[in-house]
């Protein structure tokens, strides 16, 4: 018996190997496994494609790695995650959510956190829109859109959405009010967080006549046949519009510009890790970067993709470069049922 | 009755499969639904397991959702109205036709049923919208700037132009099964038209009314595109609350008891008018 438990010099040795190793065991994980198929869940559309003619193809493909798209409204890939929480082996690897999603999600623990042995290129990554959840992918900020054929001088702050000048004539995408309500509070309040300070703002803005469109796309047709003059809308989407044909520009508010940040992050239960990191990694990579600013009117997140030519011309943001402020995420996330509640009777008041 | 039991035995195999079908695929998730209206809902978990009825008392006791299922289900009652009397005329002209336009003219009903109802949706708002067809013949005549989009008119013009074709259809087909020579023979005692229609024609095609407005007012009730695309945010229908509720908030529960009570309250509405038709009927 005792024969049996003698340890040998040998097995002590390695034993204590393989003890040293341990803590570098995901790392060498990670290098056998970096390949095989990612599911990335993602919005359809535009941004899937992209994804695939940016990131899929030109990187990981030559890296054995095969990326399948799991693509859906983001409320419905959120719920699916939420949903598959408990199981040890979920079905997707990255998740693409609006930053405020990325939030929610880290706050019910579901992501896995980030840094650089994982996913390199976050040494790049605009110190603004960095958390160590998720990565941010590409953001735009908010401005003021704006028909210049009938605004002659151009907006300057949030106030003047609420002037005499615009009554009735102020478009609000409905999907992104409390983005306008938390520009509100950037302004009247100082502190883009005070979202439910700001109330008394956003009634004003509706009483007067405010629009409401359901849809993004409607807010283009608004500002073309004159039913409204102004509205705040992303910088991404103006371009879109203007190269679209709508007259149209863009006014970046003095106190600063609440950003949209589309993040992408890697759930705890992912089934292929490696190739998750991989992936993010990959959409840090200043090409995929730049072919998203070329195609959608985006900016890079990161540091090391300044963009030339006719693309650096048409998304340049004015000097001095404008604040750019990502949402308070802690304090939207705090009030947005009670506020998305609040909009809903608002709205229904007349 | 052993000689029958084989009868009964394929009668049940008959049946089986169906039922099976009908069990899987609506008594089942129904059931799930029931339960999810039960539980609590939480953001970050998304649905607690409950046993509460306190999503029902949500709906029920704040003035905003009642109101909501109010403006349905005047909106459901009011389309449902207008296709029978717009609808009548149309039906009764097509059924009692001779003329080898007929086929054509039911065509023209039928034809679009064919068009989905985003689609004849989209379409309005190129009609009813800023910049549209009625903004321009305004403009002409002097006015400026008109939209009649996000508004009950559009939402009840939307549905009535969907749910038109579907009442047609079945007070024609109702009508046919009336025999024409009843009418003759009011005709014949000296009954005017109007107590011609009153006292014959309509007693007679009850039924087919009956059976046409639960089916207009069940999809009315249930509009999802049209309210959503006409009446634009400010606008509030149950369907497109329910969607919302779903899947832009994520709250399951509070999402499945709309669901019942919208369907709980379209069944009560149809059985009672059923019922109700099914008087009157009996009376005559």
């Amino acid at each position: 018996m005792t024969e049996l438990f003698k340890p040998s010099r040998r097995s002590i040795l390695t034993l204590a190997a393989g003890a040293a190793a341990t803590p570098f065991a995901p790392a060498i994980l990670r290098a056998q496994q970096a390949s095989g198929t990612v599911v990335m869940s993602t919005w359809g559309g535009d941004y899937a494609k992209l994804l695939t003619q940016n990131i899929d193809n030109p990187l990981l493909k030559p890296k054995g790695i095969e990326v399948v798209q799991d693509a859906g409204t983001e409320p419905t890939r959120v719920a699916k995650a939420i949903a598959q929480r408990r199981l040890p082996r979920g079905s997707v690897d990255v998740i693409s959510v609006q930053a405020p999603a990325a939030f929610d999600l880290e706050e019910a623990g579901m992501l896995e956190p980030l840094d650089e042995s994982k996913v390199p290129n976050l040494k790049y990554v605009q110190k603004t829109f960095a958390t160590p959840y998720s990565i941010p992918h590409i953001y735009s900020p908010q401005v003021i859109a704006y028909s210049p054929e009938r605004v002659k001088e151009p907006p300057k702050s949030f106030s003047d959405l609420t002037s005499e000048r615009y009554v009735g004539k102020v478009g609000i995408l409905d999907n992104s009010y409390i983005w306008v309500a938390m520009a509100a509070a950037l302004k009247e309040q100082g502190d883009a967080g005070k979202i439910a300070e700001v109330k008394a703002v956003m009634e004003k803005l509706i009483k007067s006549g405010a629009k409401t469109y359901t849809s993004t796309e409607a807010f283009a047709p608004g500002i073309k046949s004159g039913e409204i003059d102004v509205g705040l809308v992303w910088f991404a989407r103006v371009l879109f519009w203007s190269k679209g044909g709508v007259e149209m520009k863009a006014a970046f508010p003095a106190e600063g510009c609440l950003t949209y940040v589309s993040s992408m992050a890697v759930l705890k239960n992912a089934p292929n890790k490696a190739a998750a990191f991989a992936y993010l990694n990959a959409a840090l990579e200043p090409a995929a970067q730049r072919g998203f600013a070329d195609s959608m009117g985006y900016h890079p997140t990161i540091t090391n993709a300044a963009l030339e030519g006719d693309v650096a011309q048409r998304l340049a943001l004015p000097e001095p470069a404008p604040k750019l402020i990502p949402a308070p995420y802690p304090q939207l996330s705090a009030v947005r049922d009670d506020m998305n509640d609040w909009w809903r009777r608002l709205l229904e008041r007349r | 009755m052993t000689k029958r039991r084989p009868e009964g035995l394929t009668a049940t195999l008959l049946i089986g499969p169906a039922t099976m079908v009908v069990l899987l695929s609506l008594v089942l998730p129904l059931a799930l639904l029931a339960r999810y209206s039960m539980n609590r809902y939480d953001r970050r978990t998304f649905m607690v397991e409950a046993f509460t009825p306190e999503n029902y008392l949500r709906f029920v006791t704040d003035p905003f959702y009642t109101g909501v299922l109010w403006t349905t289900f005047s909106i459901a009652i009011v389309t449902t109205l207008l296709c029978l009397i717009l609808g009548f005329p149309v039906a009764y002209k097509l059924a009692r036709s001779q003329s080898r336009w007929k086929s054509i003219g039911v065509l023209l009903v039928i034809l679009p049923l064919f068009i989905g109802s985003t689609v004849r949706a989209l379409g309005w708002m190129g009609v009813l919208g800023r910049g549209g067809i009625v903004d321009a013949i305004y403009g002409a005549l002097g006015g400026s700037g008109i939209s009649l989009l996000n508004s009950s008119f559009a939402v009840a013009l939307g549905i009535l132009s969907i749910n038109l074709p579907y009442m047609i259809l079945t007070l024609q087909s109702v009508i046919e099964g009336i025999d024409a020579r009843v009418e003759e023979a009011a005709d014949s005692l000296g009954a005017s038209p109007p107590r011609r229609f009153w006292h014959v024609v309509l007693p007679l095609a009850l039924p087919g009314i009956g059976t046409g407005g639960i089916l207009v007012f069940i999809l009315a009730m249930n509009a999802y595109a049209t309210p959503f695309l006409l009446g634009g945010a400010r606008f509030q229908m149950m369907a497109p609350m329910l969607y919302r509720e779903f899947a832009v908030n994520n709250n399951w529960p509070f999402a499945a008891a709309i669901a019942f009570i919208l369907m709980l309250t379209t069944l009560t509405l149809t059985a009672a008018s059923s019922l109700l038709v099914q008087r009157r009927y009996r009376a005559h």
